[in-house]
């Protein structure tokens, strides 16, 4: 007996002289690794978890660690309103506020009053000068009001402004023209109607006051109590406040936060159905990734063993021996996980898919195990003796089988990827454990649960004297037969491979209806926004500007966010054009006291002198200055609702509503002028004036001052994320962020995946040269790889499904199962008889063949239920995939071999009966 | 009887210088409502009406502002402290200029305002030689005060301001001629008074 026979013989052995003791302890450590794996195994979620730590991004990105940890959560709100989506806000935020356990910050504002004795200084110049020419044009009216601030005066003012307006184009209008003689732009009515709104709803009894002074001093839309200093996106679309959890190890503690979030939200939601809102942000991404995925992967691996115990049943035609493999498969993938977290600790989101492709893998070397097993049953009838033969003849093809699989994954660890290296170490250790398991405790549960087989249903007419059952039978011109129309489909499928893209845009892998994916697209796609940002560093304020300049004159480039955004720029020349304007608020000092009453009648009567010119026949008496045909509509339409609620309304209560306008009205003048005082004499802002809320966001604890750059573009397009991060890297070498990972992240990826498939390729053929010894017998082991990735990537172009950043990891998980499947018919063929000229497929070697092919299709095709878009492609490619190499196997190769057929070959290595042999 | 005939003649020497002293002229309410009754009659004829008859219309009712304002009072008034400075001849052409653009602008001003309202007097008040009338112009639910100041002169009352809603006509001139001969020359005034002048006679 061969020195490897004898080493099979002596675990059969002890199996056989204990096979209970076998079988308890080997559930017993099943039992432990689970245990040990639910509370040890982690989970990494983030892509730079998938990059190897010495990566010279990974450790830039360390320095900005500390702002990094901030404003994880992006929460999005859309409401009908700007006032809605206001309230909305207002009500989530205590919740979330008060809530330490599971959140550290709420950034949702930046307090304006902090602002202003500089707010003046962020208007550019053009509106300076516009605010200069609105004072100096309503500078009696201003007076008037700081001697008399009252809705009387206010109205009887802008009536009187009006009438001069009108009277004054009529009359000396032809002097006004402009020297060029263009037209004068029409009276802007917007400040008269803004404050019209605005009265009618204290009127109405909402008290909310929404400033209508803006509107006034510049071209500025009014602007609420406190509606500035909040985070908006472009044209008030969404409103933005940012979360940062309580700094939590690993996935599970960002995935609670995120629920928790998302059900405070839920809860504050209730009283506001108008109000649509969703988490988005690079951490929610992240966790609804993994969190799909790890739900997606429970599943899937319930649904791979449903699957591979019917199949089995249907092929066994009973439930004793698939059982008995689903258990010995079910101990492997047990030992695996506890393996996985004494080696690794953790899953990331490529290695989560294990569990599932394990099943379908490591189910084969059960299925030749009882495929054999069953050929000898037909021939002895002592089940030990049975066990012992089939060991004998099956151990040494599975433990090579088993050891090459596990060693085609090992190519993974090379590529210096991080998660694809922690892929690899899995499935290997995978793979060896089902080795193991077939090998130390599949006999044992044999010996001591199987009771005798049916025959098979299959009844090959082509059965030898010998006993034997072939599948196939073949000569040169069956052999020819079956060959060509696959090289047809092979020449077809090699010209459809060169057509095959590679599409690099992560965003396309998530599932499209995670929360986070929906609103990332929805900020992508209604704004300039996405919630990742490139991110420089910089020593000084003077470099942050000059890299700002720069980084503006990109169009890949939206925004550029940094302390500086934060300080008005050109602020002396600003300060000086405020302290010009001294002139034109001299004669307005401290406002005089507000009324206390409001005269109704009289306010009455001015708002009709205003109405009245506001008629349509009096349009021509504007000239030039004539106001817009709808702003004169809306104002006649505000006034009457005004003079129709003066009528019915009780006097009392009207009184009230307006006594209270007036004074929030005139109160806000008032400030409002106190600001522009304090604008006057102020000196330049500096980064220590500005709140420590931003200066966290913009500076680092070393100092350092951060820059955010937003891109212009859909950067989960790879083209234009390419560009994107070529124009950051331009600016600087060492810029970070999110998309400067995921654009590193995926290129690394794509070439590791390649890479892997071509080292798992070489390492293969390698090995199989060390142990057969003769390079025919390694060809034709490769071929069903071969040909079977060929017909894959014809169909891919036939199906139109391109690679992607998941499913090009199929090559290096099919590789295994691709040679396993050469590796067994080739060592079948060897112990044939020698003087047979024809190939044949013994029937039991070929059910073998396919039960493994079709349960490891099995086993990968249960990840097309992901919602996971990437787990899902790598399950159809896969799963198309094993079909294609299975079909290589069982009928190209020995189609192949039989037109080859004149290499010589070894005698036979069965066994003789009852004990070893030499 | 020598008496008699002497009271007579006395009486028909009264009766006919009395038109022209001004006693018996109208009163400034009369002047005004008289004015404005003839307006509002050319405006609401119906042989005069539609754009067709705009034309006519204008003529007419700048005919009724001729007879009824006094321009030389008011170009005096526009032109405030610097008509002191101007010459004869310059007064007297300014003058002119302004009576056409005031005429044009004013009769503009009826045209495109007065139609079917309704106008209310109030109290006029007499301080000598000067009286202003008030008046409140209705039109549906809304009103705008427009007050006349008239002074006395030989043909009678003749209105020398018009107040639409507050703000004077006159005033309005006299700001903007100031700020035109500040910021330029009056002779810079003229020429653009006398190109308005000349666009209103294209235009008429």
């Amino acid at each position: 007996m061969p020195f490897y026979q004898k080493i099979f013989h002596r675990i059969l052995m002890i199996q056989s002289a204990h096979p209970w003791r076998t079988i308890l302890v080997a559930l017993l450590l099943a039992v432990l690794s689970i245990g040990y794996t639910v509370h040890g195994l982690g989970f990494l979620t983030s892509q730079m978890d998938l990059i190897s730590p010495e990566n010279r991004l990974v450790k830039l990105s360390g320095k900005i660690s500390s702002i990094d940890r901030l404003d994880r959560f992006v929460v999005v709100i859309q409401g009908p309103k700007d006032s809605r989506s206001l309230a909305f806000l207002h009500a989530l935020v205590p919740r979330l506020g008060s809530d330490r356990d599971y959140f550290e910050q709420v950034f949702y504002r930046v307090n304006p009053d902090k602002f202003r004795p500089w707010s003046l200084l962020y208007l550019d110049h053009k509106d300076l000068e516009q605010f200069r020419n609105n004072l100096r044009e309503h500078r009696q009216l201003l007076q008037r009001l700081n001697r008399s601030p009252d809705l009387n005066t206010f109205f009887a003012a802008i009536n009187h402004e009006m009438t001069e307006k009108m009277v004054g184009e009529l009359f000396t209008g032809f002097l006004e023209k402009s020297a060029t003689g263009t037209a004068k732009k029409p009276l802007n009515l917007n400040f008269l109607i803004n404050t019209l709104t605005e009265m009618r709803h204290w009127v109405d009894g909402n008290r909310h006051f929404v400033s209508p002074w803006k509107s006034f001093f510049s071209s500025g839309e009014p602007g609420g109590e406190g509606e500035e200093g909040y985070f908006w996106s472009d044209h008030h679309r969404y409103l933005l406040l940012f979360v940062t959890p309580q700094q939590t190890s690993g996935f599970a503690g960002a995935a609670d936060s995120l629920a928790h979030l998302r059900s405070t939200i839920d809860q504050v939601k209730s009283g506001f159905p108008d109000i649509q809102v969703g988490v988005t942000g690079q951490a929610a991404l992240d966790a609804d990734e993994m969190g799909a995925a790890l739900s997606d992967m429970s599943l899937a691996t319930g649904l791979s063993l449903l699957g591979l115990t019917l199949l089995l049943t249907l092929f066994w035609r009973g439930f004793r021996r698939p059982l008995l493999e689903i258990t010995e498969l079910v101990i492997a993938l047990s030992w695996t996980f506890g393996l996985t977290t004494l080696v690794v600790g953790h899953l990331n989101i490529l290695s989560v898919t294990f569990a599932p492709l394990l099943l379908g893998l490591g189910i084969d070397y059960g299925i030749h195990w009882f495929a054999r097993y069953q050929e000898e049953e037909e021939r002895h009838t002592d089940k030990r003796e049975t066990i012992r033969i089939t060991m004998l003849l099956l151990g040494p093809g599975i433990f090579m089988a088993g050891i090459t699989a596990a060693f085609s994954f090992f190519p993974l660890v090379l590529t210096g990827f991080r998660g694809l290296a922690e892929l690899g170490i899995i499935t290997f250790m995978g793979m060896l454990m089902t080795t193991v398991t077939t090998i130390c405790v599949l006999p044992a549960l044999t010996l001591v649960f199987d009771r005798p087989g049916k025959r098979a249903l299959v009844y090959n007419p082509l059965a030898s004297p010998s006993g034997t059952r072939y599948l196939l039978r073949l000569n040169n011109r069956r052999a020819w037969l079956l060959i060509l129309p696959l090289l047809v489909a092979l020449g077809f499928s090699a010209w459809g491979a060169l057509h095959v893209k590679f599409d690099l845009n992560m965003l396309n892998l998530q599932a499209p209806n995670a929360e986070s994916v929906v609103w990332e697209r929805k900020l992508i796609q209604g704004t300039k926004n996405s919630s990742l940002y490139g991110a420089i560093l910089a020593h000084s304020l003077e470099e942050v500007r000059s890299e700002t300049a720069q980084l503006k004159t990109f169009p890949a480039v939206a925004e550029v966010q940094s302390i500086a955004s934060f300080l008005p720029n050109n602020q002396k020349s600003k300060i000086d054009f405020l302290q010009s304007l001294q002139p034109l608020i001299s004669g307005i000092g401290s406002f005089a006291p507000i009324k206390e009453r409001v005269d109704i009648d009289a306010l009455g009567d001015t708002l009709g002198r205003i109405r009245f010119k506001m008629a349509k026949s009096s349009g021509a008496e504007w000239g030039e200055n004539k106001p817009l045909e709808s702003q004169m509509t809306r104002v006649r339409g505000l006034i009457a609702q005004l003079q129709d609620r003066f009528r019915t309304e009780r006097q009392a209560q009207l009184e009230s509503s307006l006594k209270s306008f007036q004074k929030a009205l005139m109160g806000d003048l008032s400030d409002k002028f106190d600001i522009l005082r304090q604008n006057m004499n102020a000196r330049p802002m500096v980064v220590n004036d500005l709140p420590g809320s931003i200066r966290a966001r913009f500076i680092t604890h070393e100092g350092l001052f951060l820059t955010r750059i937003f891109p212009a573009r859909n950067i989960w397009e790879p083209d234009l994320l390419g560009k994107f991060v070529k124009d950051l890297r331009s600016v600087d070498a060492d810029a970070i962020g999110d998309p400067v990972t995921l654009y590193t992240f995926t290129q690394a990826f794509r070439n590791a995946a390649l890479k892997a498939a071509v080292f798992a390729v070489l390492f293969i053929v390698v090995l199989l040269v060390i142990t057969f010894r003769r390079m025919a017998d390694v060809f034709f082991a490769m071929v069903p790889l071969v040909v079977g990735t060929i017909l894959t990537l014809g169909l891919m172009k036939l199906f139109g499904i391109n690679f992607n950043l998941a499913n090009s990891l199929f090559l290096p998980l099919v590789v295994g199962a691709g040679v396993e499947y050469g590796i067994i018919l080739v060592q079948r063929w060897r112990q044939g008889d020698p003087a047979e000229q024809n190939i044949s497929l013994p029937y039991s070697t070929a059910k073998g063949v396919i039960l493994a092919g079709l349960t490891t299709t099995i086993g990968f095709g249960s990840l097309t239920i992901s919602q996971h878009r990437g787990i899902h492609s790598l399950g159809l490619l896969a799963m198309i995939g094993s079909l294609s190499i299975l079909a290589a196997a069982v009928i190209f190769l020995p189609a192949l071999m039989q037109l080859l057929i004149h290499f010589p070959r070894k005698s036979s290595n069965r066994p003789p009966k009852g004990g070893s042999k030499g | 009887m020598k008496k008699l005939i002497l009271v007579l003649i006395l009486t028909i020497v009264t009766l006919l210088t009395l038109p022209c002293s001004g006693v018996w002229a109208a009163a400034p309410t009369n002047r005004v409502h008289g004015m404005l009754d003839k307006v509002m009659a050319i405006q609401n004829n119906p042989a005069l009406q539609g754009e067709a008859h705009r034309e006519q219309r204008r003529e007419a009712i700048q005919k009724v502002i001729l007879d009824n304002f006094n321009f030389q009072s008011m170009a005096k008034e526009a032109l405030g402290k610097q008509w002191e400075k101007l010459a004869r001849k310059q007064r007297s052409e300014f003058e002119d200029v302004f009576q056409v653009l005031f005429g044009d602008s004013y009769t503009r001003l009826v045209l495109n305002f007065l139609h079917r309202e309704k106008i209310s007097y109030q109290q006029e008040t007499i301080h000598g030689k000067t009286a202003e009338v008030k008046t409140t112009i209705y039109r549906s639910d809304e009103e705008i005060p427009v007050n006349y100041r008239l002074a006395s002169a030989q043909k009678g009352w003749l209105v020398t301001d018009v107040t639409i809603d507050g703000v004077s006509i006159v005033e309005n001139y006299r700001k903007t001629f100031a700020r035109v001969i500040q910021r330029q020359s009056f002779q810079s005034l003229m020429d653009k008074m006398r190109l308005q002048q000349r666009a209103i006679k294209k235009e008429s």
